[in-house]
């Protein structure tokens, strides 16, 4: 890089988006959402849009050129919704609308976290490992629902190759509304109903999700990971980094691991078929649907009400799903 | 916003020496992406799509034939664009380099910063502006000896 190059770097880099531009470029966004819905209004009763109306010259200073364009329905849908968020809130809902005030922390193997608005609207959407960067690169969630963003999300065809019938995906919800906790976890619910894998819904604490992040990990994963550490003394953060939520959950109950925090899809049906595990083992009550999942085996010939033949075996496995 | 946001500025500011005129060419620019449905191949792709429709509507903007310079009504000079720590020193380096872009006309000066500050190549910028690549070498080039002689 020569001098030149250098210093048009040294200059450019310095200039930023100052706060007041962010904050206004919402309120314009908003601003814009209500004009055109006026103009849909318009056309419909035969008037013309209004962007048609107003030529791009006759604007006033104070606000860009308007152009006629073709609006698509869902944009526009979510740039009207941005607009009533205004509406209802009044000036300060501009700040509102960018604030952050939940976290839903997705994890299969790629691990990404979307940053809601009290609106349940995406206002970030981050990549926590390198398949998440890689899955909501390019995307565009920012606005959307936590619906609609979640909808865009199990519609790429990268998401699609991770979610299968064999893999284990966690939503994990943040926020200090509890009212906002409910929704997100009864819409994730409902999601996950609609999805060919096994999964599960929890929340998290602000602490928690603090020290996730400090790890790096989603904070499925983290937990995951924790849960995983205190049964193994060998195995390490960097261990768990690397596992699909599967495979963290598979490692969990061969250890014995209360399997109990993902429960629903009752999909557990495997568990306990395994053999025996001495100890009782596996007797997680995550075998769910009571499958078996070992129940006396300490003899060594536990029957198990799986198809555990249990045979005495002393390691402990089992819930091989 | 926040991923792109800086490059969307940087590049209104290109255009614009007023802080008024930039924030309109990229309020313009972030509705566009607000109501477009379109996929992004991944987040080079986003950014290079941001840039050129923030670069679009700078062009539009000036062209609009009631396009004024954003004068106060009391007279006074209009806000600038300027880092934080120039406010201050309005003939700091950085400034003048600022400034120096911004005096350029167009072509070359789209050329030059999506080649210099951005440091796409010329293939991509001949995308990016629809034109052929020698042109683009020759923008650069010429906008690189303009800049030149503006900072000696």
């Amino acid at each position: 890089m020569n001098k030149l190059e250098t210093e048009i770097r040294d200059a450019f880099d310095s200039v930023t988006l100052p706060d007041d531009v962010r904050a206004e470029t919402l309120a314009a966004i908003a601003q814009r959402a209500e004009q055109e819905a006026d103009g849909t209004q318009a056309e419909q009763r035969g008037q013309g849009p209004a962007s048609e109306q107003r030529s791009a010259t006759d604007h006033r200073d104070d606000e860009p050129a308007f152009r006629p364009r073709v609006v698509h329905r869902r944009g526009l849908i979510a740039a009207i919704a941005a607009c009533f968020i205004l509406c209802l809130v009044g000036f300060g809902g501009f700040t509102a609308f960018s604030t952050e005030t939940a976290q839903v922390g997705i994890d299969v193997n790629p691990s990404i976290e979307l940053g809601l608005n009290g609106m349940n609207r995406v206002v970030e959407a981050r990549g926590i490992n390198e398949d998440g960067r890689n899955l909501i690169d390019g995307m565009n969630l920012w606005g959307k629902t936590y619906e609609e963003a979640m909808r865009q999300i199990s519609e790429s065809s990268q998401f699609d190759a991770y979610v299968t019938p064999e893999s284990y995906l966690q939503i994990t919800v943040t926020s200090d509304s509890a009212d906002q906790v409910d929704e997100l976890q009864r819409e994730s619910d409902a999601y996950l109903q609609e999805l060919p894998c096994e999964g599960s819904c929890h929340s998290a604490d602000a602490a928690q999700r603090a020290a996730a992040v400090e790890a790096g990990m989603g904070v499925g994963r983290y937990q995951a990971a924790q849960q995983l550490m205190a049964l193994y003394d060998t195995m390490t953060l960097d261990d768990c980094r690397n596992m699909t939520m599967r495979q963290l959950r598979d490692a969990i109950a061969q250890a014995g691991g209360d399997q109990s925090v993902p429960t629903e899809s009752g999909a557990h049906d495997g568990s306990g078929q395994g053999e025996g595990a001495g100890n009782g083992v596996g007797q997680g009550d995550g075998a769910g649907v009571g499958t078996g999942s070992g129940h006396g085996m300490a003899a060594g010939n536990g029957t198990g009400s799986g198809s555990g033949q249990g045979n005495g075996a002393s390691h402990n496995g089992s819930s091989h799903e | 916003m926040s991923r792109h946001g800086d490059a969307v500025w940087r590049a209104c500011v290109v255009y614009f020496p007023s802080k008024h005129d930039a924030q309109d060419a990229f309020q313009e620019t972030m509705v566009k992406y607000a109501t477009y449905d379109g996929l992004f191949k991944d987040d080079e792709h986003l950014k290079a799509w941001l840039i050129r429709v923030a670069t679009n509507v700078c062009k539009d903007l000036l062209k609009s034939a009631h396009h004024t310079r954003s004068i106060p009504d009391d007279g006074s000079a209009a806000a600038t664009v300027a880092a934080p720590a120039d406010e201050a020193h309005p003939e700091s380096r950085t400034s003048q380099v600022i400034s120096a872009m911004q005096e350029l006309d167009d072509p070359p000066r789209t050329q030059v910063y999506l080649a210099l500050y951005e440091g796409y190549p010329a293939t991509e910028v001949a995308k990016m502006c629809d034109m052929p690549v020698n042109t683009v070498y020759s923008h650069i080039s010429r906008g690189r000896t303009l800049l030149k002689e503006a900072l000696r």
